[in-house]
């Protein structure tokens, strides 16, 4: 856990940095500083328009965050609520209507409909954070329910019903912070697949347009020069991998240490 | 008044009056229509036959808030009564919901604490600080807040060990004393009910098939049911219940 908090905050701090400062401007191009090695000037050398590496690297970073940020942000402001309702009417029509609306949306496969979304409505991190965003609703309102749906046969969600509680307000003060934390393990896990999802579609040319530096363009740009300088595709790429495997393990540690049971066998 | 779920009649024509400051006890076995009653009478479900009446006004789920603040309840589950995230001050004075949080609600809650034998002290801890018996009082403590006028007990004791068990029913009848409240003793166990209830109903399969005053129950069962009940009984030493 402590190696997924280290890896996460050192991408979190370059895309945080980059809103005010990178070494290089990343708008500039200069063709005769082209392909670079490292340097002092440039601590990863430059690509193949002289563009600073170090610089869109961070850049990247903010754009991959950005994006898997909002999109989870959209999944959890609606799908958590959703969920809480079906456990709230569990048995009932509402339920009934919002889980097969779920697997409707989980019936699709994601990345596809993603492509398709960005074809349609035209490439930009506006509708691939859209795009992402949607199927990340299916997976809290699951998550959400499923760890609602126990609570409510509690005798303290009985004893707020006698209390004259109705049930939104039992499932905000009672329901919801007693699955807050699967829902931040989700959260991260869910983060990790946004940065993916992203690196892909910008892969694809359906992300963030230029000059807007992203991680998955970097990879597609640097395809055709894979013999000749490995370390324009080796180094975003290496980001996308680094920051997934440390939200990843950041994801598990957070599970073990928010779940009660884990603690005690550790202990 | 009657309750059925499909085929199967939960709560079979089942009459009962618990009058004000008495204990009733009804005593039956897992399944037997008991909860299920519990949850009619706490107005948490409807019923489809039959009325509730509190004070001669109807009640179960036509109960108007401050009706509602004027029965409580004390769950079985020492542990799962709580939400483990909330304060004892939170989770005590939970049923002002009903009532409009009064200006004094702190000390309210503070001598609700003192009325169950806690202190003050406890009302910033959280409920895993406590034992299982320490949990039933302040179940208890969470049900007088309102002042009301009948408790529903529904197998409040039942979780505890003989010795606490008879520290908790030493401490109801002396509320009840103090307070004038109506208990309603919801239990398996016809040997908790000997010492607190004035009368004890028998319910078998959604039915009341014996009722009648304490002793005579115990002294003169007439119900075979009710019998088996008494013959499956165990005794609690007599030195225990006194014990604080």
């Amino acid at each position: 856990m402590r190696i997924g908090a280290v890896l996460t905050a050192i991408f979190a701090l370059a895309a945080l940095t980059s809103v005010v400062w990178v070494p290089h401007d990343t708008d500039v191009l200069d063709i005769s500083q082209r392909n670079l090695g490292p340097s002092v000037l440039h601590l990863f050398g430059t690509d193949h328009f002289g563009r600073d590496m170090l610089s869109m690297l961070m850049a990247g970073a903010r754009t991959s965050i950005a994006v898997a940020l909002v999109a989870v942000g959209i999944g959890v402001g609606l799908g958590v609520p959703l969920g809480l309702l079906a456990a709230a009417h569990s048995g009932g029509w509402l339920d009934e209507v919002i889980m097969r609306g779920n697997d409707l949306i989980f019936a699709f496969p994601s990345l596809v409909i993603a492509i398709l979304i960005t074809a349609v409505f035209g490439p930009s991190a506006l509708n691939a954070i859209l795009a992402i965003g949607i199927f990340n609703i299916p997976v809290f309102a699951r998550v959400a329910r499923g760890g609602a749906l126990p609570l409510w046969t509690l005798d303290y969600v009985m004893a707020a019903r006698v209390a004259g509680k109705g049930r939104i307000l039992i499932s905000a003060q009672h329901i919801l912070p007693n699955i807050a934390n699967l829902l931040i393990v989700q959260a991260t896990i869910q983060f990790s697949l946004g940065i993916l999802a992203e690196a892909a579609l910008s892969y694809i040319g359906l992300g963030a347009q230029p000059p807007t530096p992203s991680w998955g363009r970097m990879l597609a740009d640097a395809q055709t020069m894979i013999y000749t300088e490995p370390q324009l595709a080796l180094l975003p790429g290496l980001a996308i991998v680094f920051l997934v495997l440390g939200l990843n393990l950041l994801g598990d540690g957070l599970r073990d240490a928010l779940d009660p049971r884990l603690r005690r066998v550790r202990a | 008044m009657t309750r059925t779920y499909g085929a199967l009649r939960a709560v079979d024509d089942v009459s009962l009056t618990l009058h004000r400051g008495e204990c009733l006890g009804l005593v039956g076995e897992s399944g037997c229509g008991k909860s299920t009653l519990t949850r009619a009478l706490l107005g948490l479900e409807p019923v489809q036959a039959g009325a509730i009446t509190l004070m001669g006004k109807p009640a179960g789920t036509a109960m108007t808030r401050a009706d509602r603040a004027r029965i409580s309840v004390v769950f079985q589950d020492p542990y799962g009564s709580f939400d483990p995230r909330w304060t004892v001050r939170r989770l005590v004075q939970e049923p002002f919901h009903l009532t409009g949080r009064p200006p004094d609600a702190d000390a309210r809650a503070a001598q609700a604490l003192e009325q169950v034998g806690l202190s003050a002290a406890d009302l910033s801890k959280y409920p895993h600080e406590f034992s299982g018996g320490q949990r039933q009082r302040i179940a208890i403590a969470r049900a007088l807040i309102t002042q009301p006028e009948v408790v529903v007990l529904d197998e409040a004791v039942s979780a505890l060990d003989v010795r606490v068990r008879a520290q908790v029913l030493g401490l109801l009848a002396d509320l009840q004393d103090r307070l004038g409240l109506a208990y309603l003793f919801i239990t398996h166990d016809l040997t908790v009910v000997r010492a607190v209830a004035d009368r004890i109903l028998i319910m078998r399969a959604g039915r009341i098939v014996e009722q009648g005053p304490t002793a005579q129950i115990f002294d003169a069962p007439q119900d075979p049911y009710t019998r088996t009940l008494l013959a499956a009984a165990p005794t609690i030493p007599a030195d225990w219940r006194t014990a604080r």
